[in-house]
């Protein structure tokens, strides 16, 4: 065949090939469904009962998230700390579980496992819980009355250092909550980048260290007047939790299951020990 | 076992090459025997003396020819007592042509200069004489962009290399402000990124917005985009080769370009028996908008990145070339909030230097030295008050490679070579005054040695078997990569290519697609092997009709050990605590026509291609196409000479949206004493895709007399998105509002752009 030929017939080929191909490509998307799944978060720390265990089930994308709607109500909750299993008790606020520290009181090292049965769901997971810490430096550090001034236009001249202790295993993560105990003083002005913004939020986490010595800076309030100063000496569940839902008011990641440890749902079980202070903040004059 | 089977077949295919070179035991009498003379030298450009890479000289009645080397250098074996005549010939240059007569075992070194010629519609046959060379050579995968390409295409407000690249056939990008090649379904780290033999860890500026490259000071960019030789290693997928400019050396001149954003400039000058190259450049946003004074009403960060390259080269006698080169390159970005007590400071680039000897034992035997230094540097502090996060990760790179050249008649051209690059890795991850999340301080050895050959057992075949051997001093094993690349010419317009190998990688990298500044190179360790790829091509070059090619390939590509980055990851001291380990897939077929020659050039691509990972911690071990995973991707690159003073350009992009995993779900996250804040759930890993990514571009180039006699200087007028269309960047979900909400972050609006370049 002359070689003239031997061109025309692969360029038509081509031609039609590249038709083909192009049909080829035009593949259908994987759609994905909606999967009810139970989420389950509960906190606990030593020296304590168990709070509140909160359930509730996943909300379809495109609805309005209600707590009372999507609370999980009917569920059977129970906690081993592996000799003795503890059914924990509805609460008046709905998918709200709680157990007295006089059924059960959260010990240091011990492992407590939660399972929860509701409807299909078998969800469970585990927490072992940190060696209890203490603020180490609270009277060198911060004014004996603890009255803490903020320079609103040197705000980074605010700065104190808090330390506590000991460290039980040398992996331990740290991080301090500062929680605003009464919102009639004013919000605290400052954002990032940028004006201040609008925040309702009275709670705001230092981001997680390694060690246990975290700076206390002007940022981490939100309010004035009594904050409490919580330094968390953290479980490696709420570490991955918190990677997972992060700082601001907002998710900065999508759920990873990389980071989730509930078994057959998600959410968290996590535990901390933990000390508190209280101190006042106030504009400087 | 698998690797001792490719072993024992390039082991058996090379004897077979050294067999049939050797008359006494080959079985059939060729007329090759009787190529007892030689001529060899380089190929220069007769008003700058820059020596030229891929220019051919050919004896058209023998059938017989050789292209330069990188170093612009050729060797051509030829019958005696023969008038023969010599033609050399490369694109955008007039052909020469030399009669010669050459005696029994002659070794003449002849060295050539052409002078350069506008392509136009006359000069056809020439031009495509040297696509035959191209469309015949035996690499597979293999493209050429030269600098006068980028210059008459629209530019985004700076050329760039990279945009040029990412219309190539194959070769992909996340979106249109990121600079990130993604070749034949391989991430950017994949890719084998040399500047004058020195690997850039990080080749992009402003967030990955630009590349590294000054398209002014650049000679040659060549990509190989598979089945690359085994003088290249430690990357899965791709190479990508650019050589900076030697400089002028029978003149000085130079070149300054203005633009919106930045400006640049070139001199070269000579000096001796050689020349030096200078070329910088630098963004001014930063000083634009803090003298207007926008940058403190708005609170606005202070950013600008610059570039210097300087080259200088010497001739050292007849058997002797030396070059130094020196690159530098750093973005900075500055922001400080007084009110809110926090600051930002990034500074991040590369810096590379290069000294190379290129020394001719013989005619036939070549050898180049090469003693690189890279610096890939990256450094946040990020300060909160008093409390500070700090990043510093620093790479070291200190590489001698050889490589030895020889061409063993016209059959055999042999490559051999070693590599030794000592690494220094630094990552040091620190908040406030305790023990750092990272602290990894690596001094690896990494070592590599490689056999290829050419052979060519008559006009039709080339088989080009290679080995590469080499491993790194944080694992044990080693690395044996077998590469074979063969080539039939099935007619004079009809050439078939096919390759395959194996590639090892042993460095990682942790990077945000959409943040290139805090790019976290780790080599192997322990938890972790070193990445592997294997690699099949299959092709077909064909000229359809006069001054148009046109490629055909087909790839699949095979990768284990691959890595992802685990999310929100907050540091970490072996790889295991910083990557998911997984495997993957590509595979697809490539269209690429071309026409290079005449007033109307450019070139139609599509790419039907399919990229697949998995990883059993990503998506429940299911198998899921990664963002950069396109369908279908069509390009279209057209240039027109009007007349001598202007040139049109334009650009057309057409591709499969981006893949995106749907939201399905959301759950409200509860803290202590915190309300909670609602977390998107995604359904299957990037299962939908976004709207289809288009754009169209249009570039006016006028030439014109700037105080000068002669046209020394350009006008570019480009438009950007010609028709408005906003591209989709990514998808996100607003929890912000009840119920919340997907939205589309889209690209950029259509933007006019100009820019004006002398010559002096």
């Amino acid at each position: 065949m002359r070689l003239y030929h031997i061109n025309k017939i692969i360029g038509i080929w081509a031609i039609g090939f590249i038709f083909v191909t192009g049909l080829v490509g035009c593949d259908g998307a994987i759609e994905s469904q909606y999967q009810e799944q139970v989420v389950v978060e509960g906190f606990i720390y030593p020296g304590g009962g168990i709070d509140s265990v909160i359930l509730h089930y996943t909300t379809p994308f495109t609805l309005s998230y209600d707590d009372s709607t999507y609370a999980i109500t009917d569920a059977d909750v129970r906690v081993s700390d592996g000799a003795n299993e503890y059914v924990l008790l509805p609460r008046t606020a709905r998918g709200r579980y709680y157990l007295p520290a006089s059924t059960l009181r959260i010990q240091s090292g011990k492992t407590y496992s939660l399972t929860v049965r509701v409807k299909d769901h078998v969800v469970s997971a585990h927490t072992t819980v940190p060696a209890q810490i203490k603020y180490l430096n609270l009277d060198s550090t911060l004014p004996k009355n603890l009255v803490l001034l903020l320079d609103t236009v040197n705000p980074s001249s605010f700065s104190y250092q808090l330390i506590a202790g000991p460290v039980d295993v040398p992996t331990r993560r740290y991080m301090l909550e500062v929680s605003a105990q009464d919102t009639n003083y004013g919000k605290v002005a400052t954002n990032l980048f940028g004006p201040p913004v609008d925040t309702s939020a009275y709670v705001r986490y230092s981001f997680i260290q390694t060690g246990p010595v975290i700076t206390l800076y002007s940022r981490l309030f939100g309010w004035y007047g009594p904050n409490n100063l919580t330094f968390l000496a953290l479980d490696s569940n709420w570490v991955d939790y918190k990677r997972q839902v992060g700082y601001g008011e907002r998710a900065q990641i999508h759920y990873q299951s990389s980071l989730n440890h509930v078994t057959g749902g998600i959410g968290v079980w996590a535990s901390a020990a933990r000390d508190v202070v209280q101190v006042f903040l106030k504009p400087k004059p | 076992m698998k690797m001792f089977r490719h072993l024992l077949a390039f082991v058996l295919l090379l004897g077979c090459s050294f067999a049939a070179q050797n008359p006494a035991r080959a079985s059939v009498v060729r007329a090759t025997d009787s190529l007892d003379a030689v001529i060899s030298g380089y190929i220069k450009d007769s008003l700058s003396g820059e020596t030229i890479i891929g220019a051919t000289v050919r004896v058209r009645s023998l059938k017989r020819g050789a292209v330069t080397n990188k170093s612009g250098y050729y060797v051509l074996h030829l019958p005696s007592e023969t008038e023969l005549l010599l033609e050399v010939n490369s694109l955008g240059y007039r052909s020469e042509f030399h009669k010669i007569r050459l005696s029994s075992g002659e070794k003449l070194t002849l060295d050539f200069n052409l002078a350069t010629e506008s392509i136009q519609g006359g000069e056809i046959t020439v031009e495509t004489d040297k696509e035959k060379e191209e469309r015949e050579a035996p690499q597979v995968s293999r493209v050429e962009i030269k600098p006068s390409q980028i210059a008459s295409l629209p530019k985004a407000g700076e050329s760039d290399i990279f945009r040029i690249l990412q219309l190539i056939p194959g070769v992909q990008t996340i979106s249109e402000i990121s600079a990130g090649l993604y070749v034949r379904g391989g991430s950017p780290d994949q890719n084998l990124i040399l500047l004058d033999g020195s690997v850039l860890y990080n080749p992009s500026h402003f967030f990955g917005f630009f590349s590294t490259f000054n398209s002014d000071a650049i000679k040659d960019v060549e990509l190989i985009k598979g089945g690359y030789p085994a003088e290249y290693g430690g990357r899965l997928s791709a190479v990508l080769n650019v050589t900076d400019k030697d400089g002028d050396l029978y003149k000085t001149n130079g070149k300054i370009t203005l633009g919106l954003i930045s400006s640049r400039g070139t001199i070269e000058t000579p000096i001796g028996d050689g020349a030096l190259t200078l070329s910088g450049r630098r963004t001014y946003i930063d000083l634009i908008l803090s003298g207007i004074g926008l940058q403190q009403s708005l609170d606005l960060p202070n950013y600008h990145f610059y570039d210097l390259n300087g080259k200088f080269t010497q001739t050292l006698g007849p058997y002797d070339k030396i070059a130094v080169s020196a690159y530098g390159g750093s973005d900075n970005l500055n922001f400080e909030n007084g009110k809110a007590a926090s600051s930002v400071e990034m500074d991040w680039g590369n810096q590379s230097g290069n000294a190379s000897w290129t020394h001719l034992f013989s005619n036939e035997l070549f050898m180049k030295l090469n003693l690189n230094t890279s610096h890939y540097f990256s450094v946040l502090n990020f300060g909160l008050g008093t409390n500070s996060f700090n990043f510093n990760n620093q790479i070291y790179d200190y590489t001698m490679h050889s490589d030895f050249e020889y061409s063993l008649g016209n059959q055999n051209n042999f490559k051999t070579g070693i590599q030794l690059s000592s690494y220094h890795f630094q990552l040091k991850i620190t908040q406030g005054n305790n023990p750092p999340n990272s602290n990894i301080d690596l001094k690896p050895l990494y070592y590599a040695v490689y056999l290829s050959d050419e052979w060519k057992p008559d006009e039709k075949w080339a088989i080009s078997p290679g080995l590469r051997v080499d491993g790194i001093t944080t694992r044990p094993e080693l690395g044996i990569d077998p590469r074979i690349t063969i080539r039939y010419i099935l007619s004079p317009d009809i050439t078939l290519k096919a390759s395959y190998g194996i590639y090892h990688q042993y460095l990682k990298l942790a990077s945000n697609p959409l943040f290139s500044a805090s790019d976290i190179w780790l080599p192997v360790d322990p938890t972790q092997a070193a990445s592997v790829a294997d690699q099949y091509v299959i092709g077909v070059s064909t000229a359809p009709w006069d001054g148009f090619t046109f490629d055909v390939e087909t790839y699949y590509k095979n990768f284990t050990n691959l890595v992802e980055l685990k999310p929100n990851v907050l540091g970490g001291s072996s790889l295991n605590d910083i990557f998911f380990l997984g495997n993957g897939f590509s595979y697809g077929i490539e269209f690429f026509l071309q026409k290079r020659v005449g007033n109307w050039t450019g070139w139609l691509g599509y790419t039907l291609a399919y990229t697949r990972r998995k990883f059993p911690d990503i998506d429940k071990g299911a198998v899921y196409p990664p963002t950069y995973d396109r369908r279908n991707d069509l390009n279209l690159v057209v240039t027109y000479k009007v007349n001598d003073r202007w040139t049109l350009g334009s650009t057309f992009v057409y591709a499969t949206g981006q893949a995106y995993s749907q939201t399905t779900a959301l759950y409200n996250a509860v803290e202590p004493d915190y309300s909670g804040k609602l977390i998107p759930i995604d359904g299957s890993m990037n299962g939908l895709r976004l709207e289809p990514y288009n754009r169209l571009d249009v570039s006016a180039t006028y030439s014109c007399s700037f105080f000068s006699e002669k046209r020394n200087a350009e006008l570019n007028f480009d438009i950007y998105n010609v028709y408005n269309h906003r591209n989709v960047w990514f998808r996100r979900i607003d929890t912000s509002v009840d119920p919340a909400v997907s939205e589309d972050i889209r690209l950029l609006p259509i933007l006019p752009t100009f820019g004006f370049q002398i010559k002096f």
